[in-house]
């Protein structure tokens, strides 16, 4: 009993808030992408293939309803190789971390605080989302249900009072496939991982779960309410820019919310929707911080708060002895290596785990 | 408990220890910011951008008690300085103020007609890339130069009064309000050209405006550099001083110009980030039909209708489709246009019936094509700029042919484009009358 | 220690059933007998007592002169005096003596005397010393008969005790205006009035060494989880303490966390307030001397209901349930808000509303931060005066503070006219939270928004909100998570955000059946 204090829904709302906070920083792999108008039809092919990568995670979660990756790597795979592909992951999400921190800092000191050393935002923001690893799992599952509901709000208020200024001109949406299939396809690439990415996460959560068999469903549903997000607000996007200057836009989200013109007062929204967005940015930190520091903890035998110190004082200490800039590291994790990075980590990893656990269940039945 | 005492110290003291090592980078108290309402923006020497800034006295404007007493009423400043980029002409004005200029408050950029002429983009992009700019601004071409500052009516902040000129203009069927994300969409977009409102009026000397209308003359020079209007620096081809368009200019009854007084009488056309021409008064309303983009008008009609001479019409909604036809080679434009009218004055002896409606519906029909064919016309032998988005219709139709296109619809294709409007109005009603009280 | 015992509902009289258990906090030692000899009695007892001078004895003859001797003991002040003299010392005096029979004088004439009198006076038999300092000391009176080691105790308490007023701390429109009086027993019998089942129970329990303050556990059997019963049980008896004047102290004392900022357990005068939570499966614990009963688990959305809302019809009290949480995000984040729109983000802020904001602060010379801080201790202040003082100067105060001072402090440039309004509004608004001790909270709380506001703008401030938020959700009472809601709770009925429309009578029932349309009770829910 003790540890299983999540519900489906919480699980649910874990899974589809990463993602859809992740857009405002990682939406231009779509619209920068020579998809132009059919942006959005990349974003609904990302979220059909995405399901059927987080159902192969959530899948492979649901099998093991008890044990986190750390432990169920080492069952499937033996001991040694086990631990390594655990190390692996935790280190993918580490990686995860670090580039979001980076990312966001640089974001939000282009667009809210501009005179703001980054590292200032980025320390602040690890701060927060260690403080939120720290607590564990079910604290984290239930601020993930309020600000799924903030975040719910500030999309709909953003989209609303978008479309009220009369910003949006849907023509642009219109020429389906003038390009063929090639650049929507290319472009469905990098958002397709992103929801493996959080939906991998069931990975770590499912032991936590009160009723893990409906898991892969709660996951399944996050990754579609994640999807639906994201294709909204990439069409709403291309229609409001036009494709061209849409691939322009460092975050169109934010653009947009710069857009809004309502009744003269809802103007500059940008800087209450868009940070409520930038900040539940915390709670993705947060969990991929618990995630990391548990699969460690189970693949080397530790307690994950001890690993979560580490993990905290790695970063911090990499930004105060200014030895390399974590904020600033920019080839090293450009979002093509990034996509690379994690196509490797879901095909790769989690499948050949799914694979071999899928062969030896075979096996123990004939 | 020790544990828990000890968590909370630590906690309390990381915050601390981290909020004291960040200062207050971007803190700016209100009072230090000099309110910036609107740019001008206008062609200095030697390609020199000369960026005009219309700083609004809050203490002046503020209602309520204050603890400042106001001596003067005066409303606002203007400031006006040169620089090759936008963003240093600012800086350049802020040697001279004590305060910062704020510029999250603007709402409306002003071009002058010479700037524009020259090219608008790369001074469009400090609103676009800095985060402090609102990308919901109304931009405006005010074909005597951009250092306007008008003279306040009705609004208390100068630079409102020309938003609200436009809006009140865009709901009369005389102009667009185009903001910077429309404008720059359509730049980007291949297939359509950008159009803005035009603004007409005279410059005004003064540098400060005093509210309720009255005008303390400038006494530093440096502060600006008055271009008083004359005739000979109007541009050619455009708006000839005695245009019955700047009548409103002219104080009653004096025929005396007017300073800093402006109006909205129609559009200002683009190619590609070059201004090319206007479209005012009928013309605009012409664009305004095909594009879709009228919000309201009063027609005047010459009326079809024996012993009536002519009928205000009254436009409700409209509703416009392009439609390319493609055979072969030959492209054809079809224009649709469907309006919802209301008869809304009429000079005595007007019965209404099934057959005079009809015959007024005909008589608006063939009213609006004319419109629309004469703007078009112009649009598309003078100013060789396609503001309809035809080219994009044909893009969405097939974009196979338009690849091929592209390079030189604007040069050969678009000029010698046929294009068929068809226009179907609808009378819903005639106001609060039946008929002709006789 | 004691262990508390289910008691037979409906029974007023439930002290003597206790009475063996009980006594485990004040006297760890071995049961003193009593003497038989009444002098010796009498002389221990004194001296158990310092020879303290309320303690009354009443020295009489039963059945006149020449008869036995008998003594009465009580505290003065604590059992009605007249009450003893004619219920216990009158009737015995006037027994006859062919009444009292030849042999009674050497049967055993205290069991005789309870028999016959213990229908009218509840008498219980008293064996030791203890019994009997406990018997006086809980303001009865004891009887001592020469040459028995049985004393008897009489139930005649009569110390001094409010009656039962409208609450002041909970006040409501529509609903009761019974309060919780500072005596447990009453307070006990106002909830037994509302929930007339059985089921309802009411376990004993002593806390403090000293003070042995009586503390009631009540919770509705096979409502209530038994988990989380037995948990408060096991808190409450694990307290050891000296003094447990209030229930503020036993709520500290039995909470799961050192320092909290929300008040995790709720407590309430309003006896309807502890009976609908114990409908919903919660426990509450009455404490004697204390007017204030706990009702534990508490969630954070406890806070905004208030038990007017079942009390009214569905879409007023749903309306007025949102307005409490917009005056909750309002009280904490307005200044916070105000701050970072003032001072960072200036474009958020409507061209009229800026130009009067920047003008009303440019003659100010502080910083916007600091002033915000002093303005919010300020108001702070006078809302504490205004508590302290006596309500008509109380009042004056709050109104020469607010108005007064801030008007001044406006004029004479200390403080912009925007910043008093918005901290003046986010105050008022801070009354609208129906908990007393959330609202305090929450005024504190707007201190280190303030501080982040001023420092990082909005995203310090929603930095701030998140981490506020990771905070809640880490609360635990009672192993029920702070920010659980609805079902998670495995309460028996419970609406976190809103409250649900309480079911009316089925229409088409209604117009099978000529009688006229029942509503269910309002708490019914």
């Amino acid at each position: 009993m003790k540890g299983k204090e999540l519900s489906p829904s919480q699980i649910t709302a874990m899974v589809a808030l990463p993602r859809i906070t992740i857009m405002m920083m990682f939406m231009p792999s779509i619209t920068r992408g020579n998809a132009l108008h059919d942006g959005w039809l990349a974003a609904l092919i990302s979220v059909g293939a995405g399901l059927i990568l987080a159902a192969l995670a959530a899948g492979l979660a649901a099998r093991f309803p008890d044990d986190g990756f750390g432990h169920f790597s080492k069952v499937v795979l033996g001991r040694l190789l086990g631990a390594v592909a655990a190390l692996l992951l935790a280190s993918f999400y580490y990686l995860l971390v670090i580039m979001w921190v980076r990312q966001l800092s640089i974001l939000v000191v282009s667009v809210i605080l501009e005179r703001t050393p980054g590292w200032v935002v980025g320390l602040s923001m690890l701060v927060a989302g260690l403080y939120g690893a720290f607590l564990g799992p079910g604290p984290l599952g239930r601020a993930a249900v309020v600000l799924m509901l903030l975040v719910g709000l500030s999309v709909v208020v953003g989209l609303t009072s978008l479309h009220g200024s009369g910003a949006m001109d849907f023509s642009y949406l219109k020429p389906v496939l003038a390009r063929g299939w090639r650049p929507v396809m290319v472009a469905a690439v990098s958002p397709t991982f992103w929801f493996a990415t959080t939906a991998s996460t069931s990975l770590v959560l499912t032991r936590f779960c009160t009723r893990p068999q409906e898991v892969p469903r709660a996951v399944l549903k996050g990754t579609l309410i994640s999807g639906l997000v994201l294709v909204l607000l990439v069409a709403a996007a291309i229609s409001t820019f036009g494709p061209r200057k849409a691939a322009e836009q460092l975050s169109p989200v934010h653009s947009m919310a710069r857009t809004v013109f309502l009744m003269g007062i809802m103007e500059r929204v940008d800087i209450v929707l868009f940070t409520i967005w930038i900040v539940a940015i915390a709670f993705d930190l947060a969990l991929f911080l618990f995630a990391t520091a548990t699969v460690v903890g189970d693949a080397l035998g530790v307690r994950w708060r001890s690993v979560l110190g580490f993990l905290g004082a790695g970063i911090a200490a990499v930004a105060s002895l200014q030895v390399l800039d974590v904020f600033t590291l920019g080839t090293l994790l450009s979002i093509p290596a990034t996509a690379m990075v994690m196509a490797t980590v879901h095909v790769g990893l989690v499948g050949i785990v799914f694979l071999v656990a899928a062969i030896r269940r075979q096996g123990e039945r004939t | 408990m020790s544990p828990i005492r000890w968590r909370v110290i630590r906690w309390i003291f990381l915050v601390a220890g981290l909020l004291s090592l960040t200062g207050c980078w971007d803190r700016r108290e209100t009072p230090e910011l000099a309110i910036v309402g609107s740019i001008g923006l206008d062609a200095g020497d030697e390609g020199r951008v000369l960026v005009s800034l219309e700083v609004i006295h809050a203490d002046a404007l503020a209602r309520g008690p204050g603890p400042v007493s106001v001596p003067s009423k005066v409303v606002a400043w203007v400031f006006r300085e040169e620089g090759r980029t936008v963003l240093n002409a600012i800086r350049n004005v802020e040697t001279r103020t004590s305060r910062r200029m704020f510029v999250g408050q603007v709402n409306t950029v002003i071009f002058g007609q010479n700037l524009a002429r020259q090219g608008i983009r790369r001074y469009l992009d400090v609103f676009e890339r800095q985060s402090q700019f609102r990308r919901s601004l109304i931009l405006n071409v005010c074909d005597t130069g951009a250092g306007l500052l008008q003279r306040p009516l009705i609004e208390d902040i100068p630079s409102r009064t020309l938003s609200g000129q436009a809006n009140t203009a865009l709901y009369a069927g005389k102009t667009v309000v185009v903001t910077l994300n429309e404008f720059l969409r359509t730049l980007a977009e291949p297939g359509i050209e950008p159009v803005t409102s035009h603004t007409a009026g005279r410059q005004t000397r003064d540098a400060m405006v005093k509210r309720l209308g009255e005008s303390v003359r400038q006494k530093n020079p440096s502060v600006m550099r008055p271009q008083p209007f004359t005739a000979d620096e109007m541009p050619e081809g455009e708006l000839p001083p005695d245009s019955p368009v700047l009548d409103p200019l002219r104080e009653a009854g004096t025929g005396e110009e007017m300073e800093g007084i402006t109006v909205v009488p129609g559009i200002a056309v683009f190619r590609g980030d070059r201004l090319v021409g206007f479209l005012d008064g009928a013309e605009a309303r012409g664009y305004l039909w095909a594009a879709g983009r009228i919000r309201g008008a009063i027609l005047e009609i010459p009326s079809p209708l024996p012993g009536i001479e002519v009928l205000a019409l009254e436009v409700i909604r409209v509703q416009s489709s392009i439609e390319p036809q493609i055979s072969g080679q030959k492209i054809r434009i079809k224009v649709t246009i469907g309006a919802l009218l209301e008869i809304s004055e009429v000079p005595v002896g007007f019965v209404m019936s099934q057959d005079t409606v009809g015959r007024i519906e005909e008589a608006a029909n063939e009213f609006i094509r004319r419109e629309v064919y004469r703007t078009l016309r112009r649009v598309q032998r003078e100013y060789k700029s396609d503001i309809y988005g035809f080219g994009q219709a044909v893009y969405r139709k097939d974009p196979r042919l338009w690849r091929r296109l592209e390079d030189d619809w604007n040069r050969h294709i678009f000029p010698h484009l046929e294009v068929q409007v068809q226009v179907r109005s609808n009378i819903r009603s005639s106001a609060l009358l039946l008929r002709d009280p006789r | 220690m004691a262990k508390g015992r289910r008691l037979q509902p409906g029974m007023f009289g439930f002290r003597k059933r206790q009475r063996n258990d009980t006594g485990g906090q004040s006297g760890q030692s071995q049961p003193r007998p009593l003497p038989a000899k009444l002098a010796d009695s009498l002389q221990q007892i004194r001296q158990e007592f310092h020879d303290a001078s309320d303690l009354v004895v009443k020295q009489f003859c039963i059945g006149g002169i020449a008869a036995r001797k008998a003594a009465v003991l009580y505290l003065e002040g604590m059992a009605d005096g007249k009450a003893v003299k004619e219920a216990v010392i009158e009737p015995l005096m006037l027994w006859a003596r062919p009444q009292l029979g030849g042999g009674a004088l050497r049967g055993n004439l205290p069991e005789q005397i309870r028999q016959r009198l213990s229908p009218a006076q509840n008498m219980i038999n008293l064996h030791s010393m203890q019994e009997v300092a406990e018997q006086l000391l809980e303001g009865n009176s004891v009887l001592l008969v020469d040459g028995f080691s049985v004393a008897l105790g009489t139930e005649n308490r009569g110390f001094p005790k409010r009656a039962v007023e409208a609450p002041e701390t909970e006040v409501v429109v529509r609903g009761p205006r019974e309060g919780f009086t500072e005596v447990v027993r009453d307070s006990v019998a106002l909830v037994r009035r509302r929930l007339k089942t059985p089921g309802l129970v009411v376990e004993q329990m002593r806390v403090g060494r000293r003070s042995v303050t009586d503390v009631r556990l009540l919770y509705l059997a096979g409502v209530a989880r038994p988990e989380l019963v037995r948990e408060v049980r096991r808190r409450v008896q694990a307290i050891d303490v000296d003094m447990a004047p209030e229930s503020g102290i036993i709520e500290q004392l039995i909470s799961d966390y050192l320092l909290w900022l929300f008040p995790l357990i709720q407590s309430t005068e309003r006896p309807d307030t502890v009976a609908a939570s114990l409908a919903e499966g919660r426990v509450a614990l009455l404490v004697d001397h204390s007017p204030f009963a706990l009702i534990m688990p508490n969630t954070l959305f406890q806070f905004f209901s208030t038990a007017e809302d079942y009390y009214q019809q569905y879409l007023v009290s749903l309306m007025l349930r949102l307005i409490r949480l917009g005056a909750f995000a309002i009280s904490t984040f307005i200044t916070a808000i105000y701050i970072a729109s003032s001072s960072f983000h200036q474009e958020l802020i409507p061209l009229p509303l800026l130009l009067n904001i920047a003008a009303s602060e440019a003659g100010v010379p502080f910083p916007l931060p600091i002033t915000a801080v002093a303005i919010e201790l300020l108001l702070e202040v006078l809302r504490e005066a205004g508590i302290r003082l006596p309500r008509q100067v109380g009042q004056a105060v709050s109104i020469v503070g607010a108005i007064v001072l801030g008007q001044a402090a406006v004029q004479a440039g200390f403080a912009s006219a925007g910043l008093v309004i918005v901290a003046a509004l986010g105050t008022i608004a801070s009354f609208a939270i129906p908990n007393f001790e959330a609202a305090v909270a929450v005024r504190l709380l707007r201190f280190p928004f303030i501080l982040l506001a001023s420092v990082l703008g909005f995203y310090g401030l929603f930095l701030g909100a998140v981490i506020l938020l990771f905070y809640l959700s880490s609360l635990q009472c009672f192993g029920v998570p702070f920010l659980s809601s609805g079902r998670a709770l495995m309460l028996s009925s419970y609406d976190p955000w809103t409250r649900s429309p309480v079911r009316p009578y089925a229409p088409r029932e209604r117009i099978r059946q000529a009688t006229p349309p029942r509503r269910r009770q309002g708490s019914d829910r």
